[in-house]
C-alpha cells in the first residue's frame, strides 16, 4: 500500500465524509416535511471480490507517517531491551519455524508508524479511561466500533507489515481489524478484563465488516403480552359445571379442519423460510479459510465473567467462542504475553480450548508467564491504571530476571480522550451501518441541529430501495421529543416525549390525509385533570382519565359528519356534537343503585340517560331517562316539574328506594348545568388539539437544543457563572499569598538572593532577624509612648489655660472646654489601652518568630533557598 | 337562665311540627315547581331544626334515621333523650335549655360537633363513646370539677372547647391547667391556643400529668386485657368448650357439694383430690384442645364453603348480566333503525323484538336453574360435611366425658375406703382431735358417711352430665340454625329475587312494544 493507494481507501470507505453536505440538505427537508425524508441514496458499499495477486509480484507497501520527528522518543527508537526482545522474537520464530514448517508466519514484530519493528505485546497499552461508559466490555467495544473507520487488510490472505500504536489509531480514527483488536484490548486490560488480542481466520463477511445479512440490532421489542389465566385450584366445594351438550364430533370435525389450515400454514411458512434463507445465503468465497482477520478474545477469571468469548472489534458485538464466522486461531497475546495456537482449527474455533498453562495446546513465548499470568491481572480488576501495573511488572521481573527475557514496558504513550472528542464519538461524529434490510446512521449528540442521534431506516427489500419504517431517535431537544417512528405504508408518525412537557404529552401518534386520526398518550400523573389518553377520529373524541376524585373514566363526545360544503375556511368552528358519554368507575361508598356508571347526553335527541353501577347480587342495573323540558334554554322562565320529564325508570330491584319528585327535579337541573359544562370541556379538548397541533409545528421550526447547567462547555450561563467562580478563586488565592509575607525576604536581599546559604549565615540571619524584630517593637512602643505624654501634656496645658480664665467665662466656652477635655481623656485612654496590648502582645509575637525561625526549612540542613515563585 | 315555666306553655313535638320544619328548610318558591309530596319521607331529611319552640321534652324524632345535623336549641329541655335512632347524627345542639345533666348521647358515635352552651350541667360524663367528638361547647354551665376537664382527654380528635361561663373557668389557673390536660385542642373559648403559654403549662403541671398518663395508661392496658380475655372466651364458646382451659369444672363439682368438702377432711383425702385433679385437667384440657381444633377445621370448611358459592354466583351473576348487556346493545340497534323512519315499531319489528325477548329471558331463567341446581348439590355436600364434623365431635367429647365419668368413680370408690377406714379408726378413738366438731358427726357411724358419700357422688356426676348436655345441645343447634339459614337465604330468598328481578326486566323491556 503507497501512500495514495492508502488515502484512496480511506476515501473509497469514508462514504460519511462526502455525503455530508447531502445529509445537512436532507435534514433541511425534514424539519419542514418528515415525509420527504424518504429518498436518500445511501447505500452501503458493495464489497468487491479481491483478486488474488502473488506477493512477490507487489511487495506490500509499508506504510510509515511523513514525520517521524512529530512522534516521541519510544516512537522512533527501540531501547536496549526492546532489542533485546527483538532478537529473542527472531530466535523464537526460527524455532518456530524450523519445528513447524507448514504453519504460516506469526504475527510476532510489525513496523510501527515510524517504521521500527517492535513487538505486538508492547504495543498493547493497558488503559482506563476516565469515561464510566468505557468500564463495561460491550460499551467500550461498541465505543471502538464507532469510533473508527475500518481498513480491510491488502491482500487480504495475508498478515499486514504493520501495526501502528493505539493513539495513532485512536487520534486518526480508522485502522485495520489489528488495529481495532489491538485498540479495544487496551481499554478491556485497562477495564480489568482478562483480553487478549487474536491473530487467525474468519469469513468474508466478517473481515469486509458486512453486516448487510445481520438482522438489525435496534430492531423494536414488538411485545405481546401473555396473560396466561391461571385457573384457580378445584375447592371441595367447587360446583360442578353445567353439562355440556354440544357435540363432540362437530368439535372434533372443527379440530381436524383447523389443524388442516395450521399445516397449510406451516408449511407455506417453511417455504417462505427456505426462500429467504436462500436470497441471504452470501456468495462462495474462493479465499475462504485463509482470510486473516484480528479480534479479541475475553477469558473468564476477572470481571465475573463466566466464559469465555470473542469481541468482534469492527462491529462491537460479543460472540461465543463456537462462532461459525470465525474459521481458525494463529495465536493470541495481550501485553505480557505471547501465545501460539497448537490446535488444530480444520472445523472452525468449535473445539479450541482456553486454557492458555495448558501447553501442549498452546505454546508460549515466556516462561514466566504461565505462573505470573493470574496475579499481574488481578490487581487490574480494580483500577486498571498502568503505573500499579509497573510496580508489578518490576516485581514480576525480580523474580524471574534471571530465568528469562522479561516482556519490556509498552512503547506507546497512555492514550487519551478529551471528553468533547469522546462525545464525538463518530469519526467527524456521524457514522453509518447497514444491517438486513436496515440502514442506521449514527450522529454525536449536538451535532445535527434537530439534535437527531440515531436514525433506523427498514427497508422491505435487501438493495434499500423500498422504505417501510423510520426511527429517529433525539437527544436534549427542547420540546422532550425522544423518539419518532415514521411508518411509510401507512404513513402515520408516533412521536414519544420525555416528561418535562408544559401540556405532558407522552406520546403522539397521528396520520396524514383525508380521515386522520389521532392518539395522544399523556403523563397522567403530572397532569390535573388526570388525562391519560386522548383519541380522535373524524366523528368521535375520547379523553380517558386515571384516578379522578369523581371516578371518571372516559368521556366521549360523537360529533356529526362536517357538511363537505363549508370548505377549509370553516374549520375552525365547532363541530355539532350529536351526544356525549361519561363513564364513571365504582365509588365504593356510595350504593351501587345510587352509584352512576354511564352518564349519555343526547345533546340532539334533548335526552339523559343515566345507568347506575349494577349490584354484585343484580343482573341488570337500574336505569333513569330524563327528556330535556322544552324550555331548558329560555332562562327567564323557571322550569316546573312535570312527571312528563322523567320518560322512563327501571329498578332493578323493588326495594330500592324511589326518589322523591323534588329530588328528580333537582337531578335534572343539576344535569342540564351539567351538560353544559361538558359541552364545554369537549369544546376545550378539541382546541387542545388545534392548540397541540399549532405549538408542535412551531417547535419543529425553532429547534432548539437544550444544555444542561451542568454542561459548561455549551451551557453559555453556565460557563459565565463557572468563570466568574474560577476568577474569585483565583482572586481569593491572590489575597492569601499576599498576606503570607516572607519575614525572611529582607535579609536574604541584603546578601544578595543566595540559593544556598551555610549554618554560620543562617545563625547570622536568625539574629538578624530577631534583633530587627525586638527593634521595630521598641520603636513602636516608643513613639506611642511619645504621643501619650504628648497628649497629657497638651491636656495640662489647656487646664492651666482654663484656671486662669475662669472668672469671665461664657456659659459656651465653658461647654467648649470640658468637651475638649473629655475628648483628651478619651484620647489618653486609648493611648493607654494600646501601650499596653503593645506590651503583651510583643511577648507572643516574638515567641512566635523565634518558633517559626526554629521550624523554617531554609535556616536548616542543607540551607536550601527555594526559587521565588512569580 | 332560669325560665318561668308558668309563663309558657311546653310544646309537643308533633306532626305537624316537624312536617313545617323539614318544609321550612326547603327554598323558597320551590313549591311551585315541583308538586308537593303526599307523605313526608323521614329518612330522606338529614337536617332539622327545631329552635325556639319551647319544647320541653324530645320526643317522636326515632323516625328520621338518616338525619345528620339536628338543632333544637333555645327549647326548655330538661333531659337528653329520644336520641337513640339518630346514628348518623353528627351535628348536635342542645343550646339554651335547661338540661342538667349529660346522658341518652352513648348511640351516637358519629358526632363531631356538640353544643350544650348555657345550661345547668354540673359534670362533664357520659360521652364515652363519642369517639369523633371534635367541637365541643359546655359554656354557661355549672361545671366546677377538675375532673370533668381530665375526663376530656379521652376525645382524641377534640380540637375545639368552650368551658366559659362556668364557676371552674373564673378560677386563677383555668387557662394554664385546661390547656396544660388538654393537649389535644388547638382553640380554648374560640382562641388559638400560642406554643408558649403551652409549654409553660405544661411544665407547670408536668409532674400531675405524668402521674395522670401513668394512671390512664395503666387503665388502658387493663381494659385491653379483659377485652382480650374476652374476645378469647368468646372464642372458646365458639368452639363449646369453654371454661374448660384449667381446672373450672373440677372446682365446680365440688362448689355445690357441701357434703363432699366435709368428706375431704379425712385423713389421705388431699393426696387423693391432688392426684384425681391432676388426672381430671389433663383430661379436659384434651378435650379443649381438640374443641379449638375442631372448630379450626370447621370453620376452614364453611369459608371454603363460601368461598365456592360466592364464586359460583358471582359468576354466574356476571354471565346473565353480560347477557342482559347483549341485548340492550341489540335493542338500541333495533330502535335505532326504525326511529329513523319516523313511523313507530312497525310489526315486524316488534314480532322480532318480541321473540328476542323470549329468548332472553329463557336464557336468563335457565342459567337462573343451573345455578339453583349447582348450589343445591353444593349445600347438600356441605350439610352432610358439617354433619360429619358435628358427630364426631359430640362422639369424642362423649368418650372423654365417659373417662372422666370413670375418674369420678374412681375417686368415689377411694374416699368411701379412706372414710371407712376413718370411721373404723374413729371408732377406736384414735382420731378423736382431728376433726371439728360439726364433722365428727358424721364420722360418728358407717351408713351416715356412706350417705354421704353417695351424695357427693350424686353431685358430681350431675355435673358432669350437666356440661356434657350443654356442650352438645348448643353444638347441634347451632349446626341447625346456620344449615337453615343457608337453606332459607341462599336456595330459596336469593332464587326468589332473581326471578322476580328477571320477570321485571322483562316486563319493562316489552314495555316498548305494548303501547302499539
Amino acid at each position: 500500500m503507497t501512500e495514495t493507494n492508502g488515502d484512496e481507501l480511506h476515501a473509497s470507505h469514508d462514504v460519511n465524509g462526502h455525503e455530508h453536505a447531502d445529509t445537512d440538505e436532507e435534514v433541511a427537508d425534514q424539519q419542514n416535511d418528515s415525509n420527504n425524508d424518504v429518498q436518500e441514496e445511501i447505500l452501503p458499499p458493495k464489497p468487491k471480490l479481491q483478486p488474488i495477486i502473488a506477493p512477490d509480484m507487489f511487495p506490500p507497501p509499508i506504510v510509515i507517517c511523513e514525520n517521524p520527528e512529530n512522534y516521541p522518543e519510544s516512537y522512533r527508537t527501540n531501547t536496549k531491551k526492546e532489542e533485546l526482545i527483538l532478537t529473542f522474537i527472531e530466535n523464537f520464530r526460527r524455532q518456530y519455524h524450523y519445528i513447524y514448517r507448514d504453519r504460516k508466519p506469526l504475527f510476532l514484530n510489525p513496523l510501527n508508524e515510524c517504521g521500527l519493528p517492535k513487538f505486538v505485546c508492547t504495543t498493547v497499552q493497558p488503559t482506563l479511561l476516565s469515561f464510566s461508559k468505557l468500564f463495561q466490555w460491550n460499551d467500550a467495544a461498541e465505543f471502538v466500533a464507532d469510533h473508527l473507520n475500518y481498513e480491510l487488510l491488502e491482500p487480504p490472505h495475508e498478515l499486514p507489515k504493520t501495526l501502528w500504536s493505539p493513539e495513532k489509531v485512536l487520534y486518526d480514527h480508522r485502522g485495520n481489524c489489528f488495529d481495532y483488536a489491538n485498540l479495544l484490548c487496551s481499554f478491556l486490560i485497562g477495564a480489568g478484563y482478562d483480553a487478549f488480542v487474536v491473530s487467525g481466520y474468519a469469513t468474508r463477511e466478517v473481515c469486509f465488516m458486512d453486516t448487510t445479512r445481520l438482522p438489525n440490532p435496534y430492531i423494536k421489542k414488538r411485545e405481546e403480552k401473555h396473560i396466561e389465566r391461571i385457573k384457580p385450584p378445584h375447592k371441595k366445594y367447587t360446583v360442578k359445571p353445567p353439562k355440556d351438550l354440544t357435540s363432540k364430533y362437530d368439535a372434533y370435525m372443527h379440530q381436524r379442519h383447523l389443524d388442516k389450515i395450521q399445516a397449510d400454514k406451516n408449511r407455506r411458512q417453511e417455504e417462505e423460510n427456505k426462500r429467504i434463507a436462500e436470497i441471504e445465503k452470501p456468495l462462495p468465497d474462493p479465499l475462504y479459510g485463509i482470510r486473516v482477520h484480528a479480534w479479541v478474545l475475553v477469558l473468564p477469571g476477572k470481571r465475573e465473567v463466566p466464559e469465555a468469548f470473542f469481541i468482534e472489534p469492527t462491529t462491537g458485538y460479543g460472540k461465543a467462542t463456537n462462532d461459525v464466522e470465525y474459521l481458525g486461531i494463529e495465536s493470541v497475546w495481550n501485553h505480557q504475553n505471547y501465545w501460539v495456537n497448537m490446535q488444530d482449527c480444520s472445523n472452525g474455533c468449535e473445539s479450541l480450548q482456553f486454557d492458555l498453562n495448558d501447553q501442549a495446546r498452546w505454546e508460549f513465548m515466556f516462561t514466566y508467564s504461565t505462573s505470573l499470568r493470574g496475579a499481574v491481572t488481578a490487581t487490574l480488576n480494580t483500577i486498571g491504571n498502568s503505573a500499579i501495573l509497573d510496580e508489578e511488572e518490576d516485581k514480576g521481573t525480580a523474580e524471574t530476571t534471571q530465568k528469562d527475557i522479561e516482556v519490556p514496558p509498552s512503547w506507546v504513550r497512555h492514550l487519551d480522550l478529551t471528553p468533547a472528542e469522546f462525545q464525538n464519538r463518530y469519526p467527524h461524529s456521524r457514522k453509518t451501518y447497514f444491517y438486513k434490510k436496515t440502514r442506521v446512521e449514527k450522529y454525536a449528540p449536538y451535532f445535527m441541529k434537530d439534535g437527531i442521534v440515531l436514525k433506523i431506516s427498514e427497508f422491505a427489500d435487501y438493495d434499500f430501495k423500498e422504505l417501510i419504517y423510520v426511527t429517529q431517535k433525539y437527544e436534549h431537544r427542547h420540546d422532550k421529543l425522544e423518539e419518532r417512528g415514521h411508518d411509510i405504508r401507512t404513513n402515520t408518525v408516533c412521536e414519544i416525549y420525555l416528561p418535562g412537557r408544559p401540556d405532558q404529552l407522552k406520546e403522539h401518534t397521528y396520520g396524514f390525509g383525508p380521515e386522520f386520526e389521532r392518539t395522544m398518550i399523556y403523563y397522567d400523573k403530572a397532569r390535573l385533570d388526570g388525562l391519560a389518553k386522548r383519541h380522535e377520529t373524524m366523528l368521535e373524541l375520547t379523553d380517558y382519565f386515571v384516578n379522578r376524585d369523581d371516578f371518571l373514566e372516559y368521556r366521549k363526545a360523537l360529533f356529526e359528519p362536517r357538511p363537505k360544503k363549508f370548505g377549509p375556511a370553516e374549520k375552525d368552528n365547532q363541530r355539532p356534537i350529536i351526544s356525549i358519554t361519561e363513564r364513571y368507575g365504582r365509588n365504593v361508598e356510595l350504593n351501587a343503585n345510587d352509584d352512576i356508571r354511564e352518564l349519555v347526553f343526547a345533546i340532539k335527541d334533548d335526552k339523559f340517560v343515566i345507568t347506575y353501577h349494577r349490584d354484585d347480587i343484580h343482573i341488570t342495573p337500574s336505569t333513569r331517562t330524563y327528556i330535556k323540558p322544552v324550555n331548558w334554554n329560555d332562562k327567564t322562565i323557571t322550569i316546573k316539574w312535570s312527571d312528563d320529564l322523567l320518560l322512563e325508570t327501571y329498578q332493578a330491584d323493588e326495594d330500592f328506594k324511589q326518589m322523591s319528585k323534588r329530588d328528580l327535579y333537582y337531578k335534572m337541573l343539576k344535569l342540564m348545568e351539567q351538560e353544559e359544562e361538558v359541552t364545554r370541556r369537549v369544546q376545550k379538548a378539541e382546541d387542545e388539539i388545534r392548540d397541540l397541533q399549532n405549538r408542535r409545528q412551531q417547535e419543529e421550526l425553532s429547534n432548539e437544543l437544550e444544555y444542561s447547567v451542568y454542561d459548561t462547555e455549551r451551557n453559555k450561563k453556565s460557563r459565565e457563572y463557572r468563570d466568574l467562580l474560577d476568577k474569585r478563586d483565583k482572586e481569593e488565592k491572590r489575597k492569601r499569598e499576599i498576606k503570607d509575607v516572607d519575614y525572611l525576604a529582607p535579609f536574604l536581599a541584603a546578601i544578595g538572593k543566595p540559593s544556598r546559604i551555610n549554618a554560620h549565615t543562617a545563625q547570622t540571619l536568625r539574629t538578624s532577624a530577631q534583633h530587627d524584630f525586638k527593634e521595630r517593637s521598641i520603636r513602636k512602643a516608643n513613639l506611642m509612648q511619645a504621643r501619650y505624654e504628648n497628649e497629657v501634656q497638651e491636656l495640662i496645658t489647656k487646664q492651666q489655660w482654663y484656671q486662669k480664665h475662669q472668672i469671665g467665662m461664657t456659659k459656651e466656652d465653658e461647654l467648649e472646654y470640658q468637651r475638649v477635655c473629655q475628648d483628651a481623656q478619651f484620647r489618653l485612654h486609648i493611648l493607654e489601652e494600646r501601650l499596653d496590648r503593645h506590651k503583651k502582645l510583643t511577648a507572643e509575637k516574638y515567641l512566635q518568630l523565634e518558633s517559626k525561625l526554629n521550624e523554617d526549612p531554609r535556616l536548616k540542613e542543607p540551607y536550601i533557598i527555594p526559587e521565588e515563585k512569580k | 337562665m332560669a325560665r318561668l315555666y308558668d309563663a309558657i306553655e311546653p310544646e309537643v313535638v308533633s306532626m305537624d311540627m316537624l312536617q313545617n320544619a323539614v318544609e321550612s328548610l326547603r327554598a323558597d318558591g320551590e313549591n311551585q315547581v315541583v308538586p308537593k309530596e303526599d307523605k313526608l319521607d323521614y329518612s330522606a331529611v338529614n337536617s332539622l331544626r327545631l329552635d325556639f319552640r319551647s319544647i320541653l321534652r324530645m320526643e317522636n324524632l326515632w323516625l328520621f334515621s338518616n338525619l345528620t345535623k339536628l338543632q333544637m336549641d333555645n327549647n326548655i329541655i330538661e333531659r337528653i333523650e329520644g336520641l337513640d335512632t339518630l346514628q348518623k347524627l353528627t351535628w348536635l345542639d342542645l343550646s339554651f335549655n335547661n338540661i342538667t345533666n349529660i346522658e341518652g348521647l352513648d348511640t351516637l358515635t358519629e358526632l363531631t360537633d356538640l353544643s350544650l352552651y348555657n345550661n345547668r350541667i354540673t359534670n362533664i360524663e357520659n360521652m364515652d363513646t363519642l369517639k369523633k367528638l371534635n367541637v365541643f361547647s359546655i359554656g354557661n354551665n355549672q361545671v366546677d370539677d377538675e375532673n370533668s376537664i381530665r375526663y376530656l382527654r379521652r376525645f382524641d380528635n377534640l380540637r375545639t372547647v368552650c368551658l366559659r361561663g362556668n364557676p371552674f373557668a373564673s378560677k386563677p389557673d383555668y387557662y394554664t391547667f385546661t390547656i396544660a390536660h388538654l393537649p389535644q385542642i388547638h382553640f380554648l373559648d374560640y382562641k388559638l391556643i400560642d406554643e408558649a403559654p403551652r409549654e409553660e403549662a405544661l411544665k407547670k403541671y408536668e409532674i400531675q400529668i405524668q402521674q395522670l398518663i401513668t394512671t390512664e395508661d395503666q387503665d388502658r392496658e387493663k381494659d385491653k386485657k379483659s377485652d382480650d380475655k374476652k374476645k378469647q372466651h368468646q372464642l372458646h364458646k365458639e368452639a363449646f368448650v369453654e371454661n374448660m382451659d384449667q381446672n373450672q369444672l373440677f372446682t365446680a363439682m365440688f362448689k355445690d357439694d357441701s357434703e363432699g368438702q366435709k368428706l375431704l377432711l379425712v385423713p389421705g383425702a388431699d393426696e387423693l383430690v391432688a392426684q384425681i385433679e391432676e388426672k381430671f385437667v389433663a383430661i379436659v384440657h384434651t378435650m379443649f384442645e381438640f374443641g379449638l381444633k375442631e372448630k379450626e377445621t370447621r370453620d376452614k370448611e364453611i369459608d371454603d364453603f363460601w368461598i365456592c358459592v360466592n364464586e359460583a354466583k358471582d359468576e354466574n351473576t356476571r354471565r346473565a348480566a353480560v347477557i342482559v348487556d347483549e341485548f340492550k346493545e341489540y335493542r338500541t340497534q333495533l330502535f335505532a333503525k326504525e326511529d329513523l323512519e319516523q313511523q313507530g315499531v312497525s310489526s315486524a319489528v316488534a314480532a322480532e323484538y318480541d321473540d328476542a325477548l323470549t329468548n332472553l329471558r329463557n336464557k336468563l331463567m335457565a342459567l337462573e336453574i343451573a345455578l339453583v341446581d349447582q348450589l343445591e348439590e353444593t349445600i347438600q355436600t356441605f350439610e352432610r360435611n358439617l354433619g360429619e364434623m358435628v358427630s364426631n365431635f359430640t362422639e369424642s367429647m362423649r368418650a372423654n366425658f365417659g373417662l372422666l365419668r370413670e375418674l369420678q368413680a374412681f375417686f368415689n370408690e377411694s374416699i368411701i375406703n379412706l372414710c371407712v377406714a376413718a370411721v373404723e379408726r374413729y371408732m377406736k378413738g384414735e382420731l378423736d382431735d382431728e376433726f371439728p366438731d360439726e364433722t365428727r358427726d358424721l364420722f360418728a357411724d358407717k351408713d351416715t358417711i356412706l350417705n354421704a358419700c353417695q351424695t357427693s357422688d350424686e353431685i358430681h356426676r350431675s355435673k358432669l352430665d350437666q356440661r356434657e348436655d350443654e356442650m352438645f345441645s348448643r353444638i347441634s343447634n347451632w349446626l341447625t340454625t346456620m344449615v337453615d339459614n343457608i337453606h332459607e337465604d341462599e336456595e330459596y330468598n336469593r332464587n326468589r329475587k332473581r326471578i322476580i328481578e328477571i320477570s321485571r326486566l322483562i316486563d319493562y323491556l316489552r314495555a316498548d312494544i305494548e303501547d302499539m
